[in-house]
């Protein structure tokens, strides 16, 4: 399995632990990521509110980059997996819009043809390695470890938004042999998006969550977005002090996670980079 | 369920100005095709004196939002389960039962002045194509049930500074009509419109499928963006980070949008992220990523922060 692999800015920026344990995860299961180096950011949901037409460019000009290499492409992060298939999918309905990218684009040396086909790390997982594959690897099930999953909003919501995304980090974190606890409601948000702009209101958002975690006794929150893991890691701290509360839960992404029960040294998953220390759950893990 | 079933409504009630409610439960005789509000009325009609907002019955005046089963609904359009909690939205102060007071809500997004601001009276027939609006098609469906805010996770209340997707999706849908003359972005920029956590809860809730954050709050976001004093400028800021880094480069992205005093107030933050490899003073992508960046920011004629 070959795939062009699209890590995205916090990827490898704060949060380059994700793209450590992708990558060692991958390499464990044989999946062959050919990085695209050079892509750039996909604009977020920032560059789409001030300029539609470049928040397309960017999404479509990372896919030609993998239609060169002739490899569908990987993502780990949520919101860059939504806005490339949102892009898509609006270059696809819209003939006009399709037209006036693509000819821009090919001003500047871009030929955008057709969308590959764009999955996050963790569907292909499911879908190409398989269930079954999976399970037969993990070598350190982790059974007792009691595990609050959180997926990002962009998954299920929004024009990226693939009904199926709803689960797939909890079937995902079954085949770790982890206990998954039910924390998450449908009006959670991690509050990423505002957290430079008020991180008062943002980290009431991530609290509510946070604080969910904390009473259920959960050994550690899993994601699936780098963004969501910011907000609860990097920013816990600033939580507790809106909270008036200790939350201390490791927040780990899920590759991380998957790459333990494989049995993949933490040291290989980047464990040691999290601001919320994650000793706790390796200790648990390894007694 | 079958006719004549007795299906359980628990509807928490509150008298009015005393800040406390009660959960009262009731058996109902279940009808074929029977919805929420039939199962308030057919109490009411028994005698209890429920206090709730119905009008239509057909999804189209938004009277009868309320919390069932704790997902904001239009009761007139939820189908009776054999047991439902009926619960007054949440983010609105209750006047009585499952009644709010859409009122102090309803002024704040007065103040967003939802309606065509022109200086010339125009001429009949004007001449319009549908092709002209079609930015304000789908918000036009709005029926101000108040659904979007009750379940915006940004939204802390009326006095709060986020105003909630209701009062924006009512703003969009006179800032993108082309007949509008206001210049909207100082406005804007004060509205806390930068403050959608896009999580688009809003579009999954919405009982007339608006898709709110695209059509309404992105618009919007764009607008303040470019507003006179820069309050909302953080897309902008944003952008400029990308034109010059081909990525996000959080450290720098950070001052820009806090300034030095906002980083003291921030260094035991930052002291963690520099301790754990989070954050980097340097992070620009290679040359040939910035190039190509830049191009696509030419090519799409952004202008950024002039």
């Amino acid at each position: 399995m070959r795939f062009a692999y699209y890590p995205g800015c916090t990827a490898k920026g704060s949060t380059q632990e994700v793209d450590i344990a992708s990558r060692a995860v991958a390499s464990h299961l044989g999946i062959d990521l050919v990085e695209l180096v050079d892509a750039g950011c996909c604009g977020s949901c920032e560059i789409k509110a001030v300029n539609p037409d470049l928040h397309l460019m960017l999404n479509a000009r990372i896919m030609a980059l993998a239609n060169e290499q002739d490899l569908e492409l990987l993502t780990v992060c949520d919101t860059c997996q939504a806005n490339l298939v949102a892009t898509a999918r609006v270059l696809d309905r819209d003939q006009a819009k399709r037209s006036d990218i693509v000819e821009r684009l090919r001003r500047t040396g871009v030929n955008y043809t057709q969308p590959p086909r764009t999955r996050h790390f963790a569907r292909v997982l499911l879908e190409d390695v398989g269930l079954q594959k999976l399970s037969e690897k993990v070598v350190k099930p982790l059974s007792g470890i009691r595990v609050a999953s959180f997926a990002c909003c962009h998954t299920f919501r929004g024009d990226g938004k693939d009904d199926r995304n709803r689960g797939l980090l909890e079937r995902v974190t079954e085949i770790t042999g982890a206990d998954i606890v039910p924390v998450r409601v449908d009006g959670d948000c991690c509050g990423f998006h505002i957290l430079m702009v008020n991180d008062e209101l943002a980290v009431r958002a991530a609290g509510k969550f946070l604080s969910r975690c904390k009473d259920e006794g959960v050994d550690c929150i899993i994601t699936s977005s780098p963004l969501c893991h910011t907000a609860f890691d990097i920013y816990q701290n600033a939580a507790e002090i809106a909270l008036d509360r200790k939350i201390n839960v490791p927040v780990l992404h899920f590759e991380q996670l998957l790459g333990l029960s494989l049995g993949i040294r933490p040291k290989r998953l980047g464990l040691e980079r999290h601001v919320v220390s994650v000793k706790s759950l390796t200790s648990k893990v390894a007694a | 369920m079958q006719d004549g079933q007795k299906v359980t409504l628990k509807v928490r009630l509150q008298e009015p100005g005393t800040g406390s409610s009660r959960l009262a439960s009731y058996d109902v005789p279940y009808g074929k095709d029977m919805r929420v509000i039939d199962a308030l009325n057919w109490l009411n009609a028994e005698g209890e004196s429920i206090a709730y907002r119905w009008f239509c019955s057909s999804k189209k005046c938004g009277a009868c939002a309320m919390k069932v089963n704790g997902v904001p609904r239009l009761t007139c359009w939820e189908k009776l389960e054999a047991e439902s909690l009926i619960e007054p939205l949440d983010n609105f102060e209750v006047i009585r039962d499952l009644v709010v007071d859409r009122e102090p809500y309803q002024a704040r997004y007065l103040s967003l002045k939802p309606y065509i601001s022109r200086t010339h009276t125009p001429s009949f027939p004007e001449p319009l194509k549908h092709t002209d609006i079609l930015g304000t098609y789908k918000l036009m469906d709005c029926i101000e049930c108040g659904i979007c805010t009750s379940g915006c996770p940004a939204y802390s209340g009326v006095d709060g500074p986020f105003p909630g997707p209701w009062a924006l999706v009512q703003a969009a849908k006179f800032a993108r009509d082309p007949r509008d003359e206001l210049d909207r972005s100082l406005q804007l920029e004060n509205s806390g419109v930068d403050l959608c956590m896009s999580c688009h809860r809003c579009d999954e809730l919405c009982p007339v499928q608006i898709p709110i954050v695209r059509e309404a709050i992105e618009p919007l976001r764009g607008i303040a963006a470019r507003g006179p004093t820069g309050k909302a400028s953080f897309p902008l800021a944003f952008a400029e980070n990308i034109r010059g880094n081909a990525y996000v480069h959080s450290t720098s992205l950070f001052l820009k949008t806090r300034g030095v005093f906002g980083v003291i107030g921030s260094l035991g933050m930052i002291a963690r992220m520099f301790t754990h490899g989070k954050t980097k003073l340097f992070g620009r992508g290679s040359e040939t990523a910035r190039r190509a960046i830049r191009a696509l920011f030419a090519a799409a004629g952004e202008r950024g922060i002039t």
